[in-house]
């Protein structure tokens, strides 16, 4: 057991109020780990000189992988000696952060014998994330959660952890088996997860629906997203018992449908699926009325990125609707072929969706087979998406038409 | 001390494993959900089965103690099944209608924070800040919880018009791109 070390009256004032408080996470970890406890003390002087003081980098991890272990130290070593190593352990998370008490509590077992007793649950790209222990633990950690079923995830220029909503799992709304997906799909790139060797990072995010629960639209280079190809069935009498029980339709469905395809006399909705862009918002609001009907499958997007290098990107539509299948050739497949291509025509540091901008639709769609269609236009009329090539002149003017 | 013999490149546990019987069943077989409460649904399956679920927030850093006592209360109300959401909110998932009341009770008691479903603000994704980042231009941990004592009303009571999402990052790096 250690004794608080520092005096913490900033921390403090994060232990007050009714949100739960990092800093009582912190506080019980240091009862039992002096790391913790140095962390507590570090972080307050953070907040009194209003800078950070932890190193990056250094090559540490463990045998025969390249990431999944982020190499972190104090620059203040000796003021904080148990943050003198603070490294972060990436766990591979299951598919839709489903877990069991019981592999939850392994999972803490191992940590507490080896690092710090803090997590993250869960890191933003969706791991499981280990905080604070030291370089000579790594080799432990890895043997002790890789022999009970455990791998790390993906960090550096490399095929990042993908991730999921939970879909089937306890959704209605899911067009795809997202679990399945995330798992065979991080199951293919272990290779590329855990040894770098991309121009940077590549995050796969897959939702069951265009609701889209893990935003992989805004934060993944290839969004899946599900979909559907039929109509919306609609059960009237479900439309006249939500009416009924005070939702104004055309207020909040008919007037809100960005296509404007719904149409609701009091009596009868209808809707014109050709016009709809599948959005999600009628069907979210109106569950027991509304279905998707036909054939499933999902829409791929490209591209999202936060700001750094050149600025933020949101993903656009690369294949408009794709089957998704077990065991999902065309897929694995598909993103071999964009990784080849980005591989082949980026700089260090340039994400795909900035080298699709760069070299241009054209070079990207020949290279991964996929036909041009109106769907891929993202700014219409602003950009000339589609360039055309010197035989794309000559072809016309061999016809003889200019 | 001799280690257990280390394997590479398995990737993670098949997510069966963990999935309670009940959505086992039914998967892929939901037909609608309601929102009882802000931090209480059940999900109905098209043959009738129905699985509860209670969110309670999360600071996201969380010890080894606090994730053991989440475990104990799985294993209490919930067979041991639990997951948690996109923004680290923690579920639990109830099989058993009698558990829905006396789950939400203990975890009033415990102090737990629930609530989050539905038109409200949920959860804060952020970043490490100065618990752990070398670029970090401020801290996130710190900031959220200050923002989230505000507002704290909207994710436990009051309603907006629809979802909100908020998100800190400490730096433009955005780690994990924090939307």
């Amino acid at each position: 057991m250690s004794k608080k070390k520092h005096e913490t009256p900033m921390l403090d004032e994060l232990k007050k109020g009714p949100w739960p408080s990092f800093v009582k996470e912190i506080e019980k970890a240091a009862v039992k780990s002096e790391t913790a406890n140095d962390t507590l003390g570090q972080v307050e002087k953070s907040y009194r000189t209003r800078r950070g003081y932890w190193k990056h980098g250094g090559i540490v991890g463990v045998l025969g992988y390249g990431g999944g272990v982020i190499g972190r130290y104090t620059s203040l070593p000796e003021e904080f000696p148990g943050v003198k190593f603070f490294h972060t352990v990436r766990i591979n998370q299951p598919s839709g952060w489903f877990y069991t008490s019981k592999a939850l509590r392994e999972i803490c077992d191992i940590w507490d014998k080896y690092g710090s007793g803090l997590t993250n649950i869960h890191g933003s790209t969706g791991d499981l994330v280990l905080l604070g222990t030291n370089t000579e633990s790594l080799e432990a950690i890895f043997a002790e959660y890789s022999s009970r079923g455990w791998d790390l995830g993906g960090s550096g220029s490399a095929m990042r952890t993908p991730s999921c909503c939970l879909g089937p799992a306890r959704c209605e709304w899911s067009n795809i088996n997202t679990l399945e997906i995330n798992y065979q799909l991080t199951q293919e790139f272990q290779d590329e997860l855990h040894r770098p060797a991309f121009p940077y990072k590549f995050k796969i995010k897959t939702s069951g629906c265009a609701v889209d629960c893990v935003a992989s639209i805004a934060r993944a280079d290839l969004s899946i997203i599900g979909t559907w190809r039929g109509k919306i069935q609609i059960d009237q009498s479900e439309v006249q018992n939500y009416a009924k029980k005070g939702m104004n339709i055309n207020a909040e469905i008919v007037n809100m449908c960005p296509t404007q395809c719904i149409t609701y006399d009091g009596k009868e909705m209808k809707i014109d699926d050709a016009e709809c862009s599948r959005c999600m918002h009628c069907i979210a609001k109106m569950t027991k009325a509304l279905r998707p009907s036909g054939e499933r499958g999902a829409t791929l997007l490209m591209g999202s990125k936060a700001p750094i290098v050149v600025g933020s990107l949101l993903s656009w539509v690369i294949v408009p609707f794709i089957k998704l299948e077990p065991p999902y050739k065309e897929l694995k497949e598909l993103i071999r072929k964009m990784i080849e291509w980005w591989d082949e025509n980026s700089k260090p540091r340039e994400r795909i969706g900035e080298v699709i901008e760069i070299k241009g639709m054209r070079s990207f769609l020949e290279y991964i087979g996929v036909p041009p269609s109106p769907a891929q236009v993202k700014w219409p009329r602003k950009d000339p998406f589609i360039f055309f090539k010197d035989e794309d002149f000559e072809k016309v003017f061999k016809k003889g038409k200019y | 001390m001799s280690l257990p013999q280390r394997k590479t490149d398995i990737g993670p546990p098949h997510y069966e494993q963990f999935l309670p019987p009940v959505i086992k069943k039914n998967l892929g077989k939901w037909k609608y959900h309601e929102v009882i409460n802000p931090g209480l649904m059940v999900h109905v399956a098209e043959g009738g089965d129905k699985i509860w679920t209670v969110r309670v927030a999360s600071p996201r850093i969380l010890s080894t103690d606090t994730i053991r006592e989440i475990s104990d209360i799985a294993d209490k109300f919930c067979g041991g099944y639990l997951r948690f959401t996109s923004r680290n909110n923690v579920e639990f998932l109830i099989s058993d209608e009698k558990n829905v009341e006396p789950i939400q009770k203990e975890l009033k008691a415990k102090g737990y924070t629930i609530g989050g479903i539905g038109p409200r603000i949920s959860n804060v994704i952020h970043t490490q800040g100065w618990v752990h980042c070398h670029s970090a231009c401020t801290d996130a941990s710190g900031l959220v919880k200050a923002m989230m004592d505000e507002l704290y009303d909207y994710f436990t009571t009051k309603e907006l018009p629809n979802k909100v999402r908020l998100a800190v990052a400490c730096c433009v790096n955005m780690c994990g791109a924090v939307h």
